[in-house]
C-alpha cells in the first residue's frame, strides 16, 4: 500500500527527499491537468507546475492537513495563474488554438467541438474566481465540498451553490 | 433524487470514480438540462487532458535541484547570520573587558522638536471648485478592479435552509 500524502510530508519534513519525489509523481498530472483549464498553455503549464511544487515544498511547514494535500496545492497553483493573469492584464494566457483538440474524423464535428472548447474555455475565464476554483477543484480534481471548503475558506453548502452557480453561468456563457 | 443531486455527482462519475445508478440514469435520460449540465462537465474535463501530458520525470528533477539550491543558499545565509553576530559579540566583549565607552553614547541625549498642530496642505484638493470635487469623489468611488472578474457573494455566513433555497431558485 502506498503511503498516504500526510505520511510523505512528514517524511519530507523530516529530511527524507525521497518523499518529494513521490509527492512530485503523484500529483504534477492532475496540477496540469488543473492549469490547463484554468487557461495556461500546454507549455506553460509544465513551468507552472514546477513553480507551484517548489513554492509549496518550500512552504510546506504551513501545510495543516486540514484541506488535502492536492487541492492546496491547486490553491497555490490558483493564485500562480492569477499572478500571470494581472502581469499580462488580464488578457488570455493561451491561443485556444494552441490546444490539442479531440481529433474527430468528421470535419464539421471537429469544428463544432473545437468551437465548444473555445468557448468554455473563454468562460472559465468570465467566471468570478471564487466559482471558477470551486468549479475546477470539483471537475478535474474530484474534490469533495467539504475539502473545497476548508481550502477556500468557505463551508461545504456555499461551496455546493458556487458550484451549482458556476455550471449555470458555463452553460449560458457556452450557448 | 433532484437535479441538483445528480450534478453533484456528475464530476465523480465523469472522473471513472464511480457510475451511475438505475435511477440516476433514468433521470438523465428523461431531463434535458441534466443532459445539457453532463455535457458540459465532460467536456470541462477533457479541456485539461492537454495538462496530462507534463513531463513529470523532469519536474521531479528541476524540483529538486531547485530545492537543494534554496538550502544551500539557506545555509549560507544562515552561516552570514551566525557570523555576524559573533562578531557583534566579540566587539560587545572587547568594550567591556577596555572599558571602552560606546562612541554613540558620550553625547549628551537630543530630543527630536516636535511642532504642535502641525497640518499638510493639500494644494491641488483645496483649488478645485464644488463640481471639480464632487468628480473626484466619484472617481474614488469607483471600482478598482477594471478588466477583473466580478465579485460574488461567498455564502460562507448563510445557513443549510439558506443555500438550499438558493439551490431551489436556481432550478425552479
Amino acid at each position: 500500500m502506498s503511503p498516504s500524502d500526510a505520511a510523505l510530508v512528514e517524511a519530507y519534513r523530516a529530511g527524507d527527499q525521497s518523499a518529494a519525489t513521490l509527492l512530485v509523481a503523484r500529483h504534477a498530472t492532475p496540477l496540469g491537468r488543473f492549469l490547463v483549464s484554468s487557461g495556461v498553455g500546454p507549455d506553460e503549464a509544465e513551468d507552472l507546475v514546477q513553480e507551484a511544487l517548489f513554492r509549496a515544498f518550500r512552504r510546506i511547514d504551513t501545510w495543516r492537513a486540514e484541506a488535502s494535500f492536492r487541492s492546496w496545492l491547486f490553491t497555490i497553483a490558483g493564485n500562480l495563474v492569477k499572478d500571470e493573469y494581472r502581469k499580462r492584464r488580464g488578457r488570455m494566457m493561451v491561443s485556444i488554438e494552441d490546444r490539442d483538440l479531440a481529433d474527430h474524423n468528421d470535419p464539421a464535428a471537429t469544428l463544432d467541438a473545437k468551437d465548444a472548447e473555445e468557448r468554455l474555455a473563454a468562460g472559465l475565464t468570465r467566471l468570478p474566481r471564487l466559482q471558477r476554483e470551486v468549479f475546477l477543484l470539483r471537475v478535474n480534481g474530484g474534490v469533495e465540498y467539504e475539502e473545497i471548503a476548508a481550502t477556500l475558506g468557505t463551508t461545504p453548502g456555499a461551496a455546493r451553490v458556487h458550484f451549482h452557480h458556476a455550471v449555470k453561468r458555463l452553460k449560458e456563457l457556452v450557448r | 433524487m433532484t437535479c441538483g443531486d445528480l450534478l453533484d455527482r456528475m464530476p465523480v462519475v465523469a472522473a471513472g470514480r464511480g457510475s451511475w445508478s438505475a435511477e440516476e440514469a433514468a433521470h438523465l435520460a428523461e431531463c434535458v438540462e441534466c443532459r445539457e449540465d453532463w455535457a458540459l462537465i465532460q467536456q470541462a474535463r477533457t479541456l485539461g487532458q492537454a495538462g496530462e501530458r507534463v513531463d513529470t520525470g523532469k519536474i521531479q528533477s528541476q524540483v529538486l535541484a531547485r530545492l537543494a539550491a534554496a538550502r544551500r543558499a539557506d545555509r549560507i545565509r544562515r552561516g552570514g547570520w551566525v557570523a555576524g553576530l559573533a562578531a557583534a559579540a566579540a566587539v560587545a566583549l572587547m568594550l567591556w573587558r577596555g572599558n571602552i565607552p560606546p562612541t554613540n553614547a558620550t553625547g549628551p541625549a537630543t530630543t527630536a522638536p516636535t511642532v504642535e498642530n502641525f497640518s499638510i496642505p493639500v494644494a491641488e484638493l483645496e483649488t478645485l471648485d464644488g463640481g471639480q470635487m464632487q468628480a473626484v469623489l466619484e472617481n474614488l468611488e469607483a471600482p478598482l478592479s477594471a478588466g477583473g472578474t466580478p465579485d460574488v457573494p461567498n455564502f460562507g455566513d448563510l445557513d443549510n435552509e439558506q443555500l438550499q433555497s438558493i439551490l431551489g431558485s436556481m432550478e425552479g
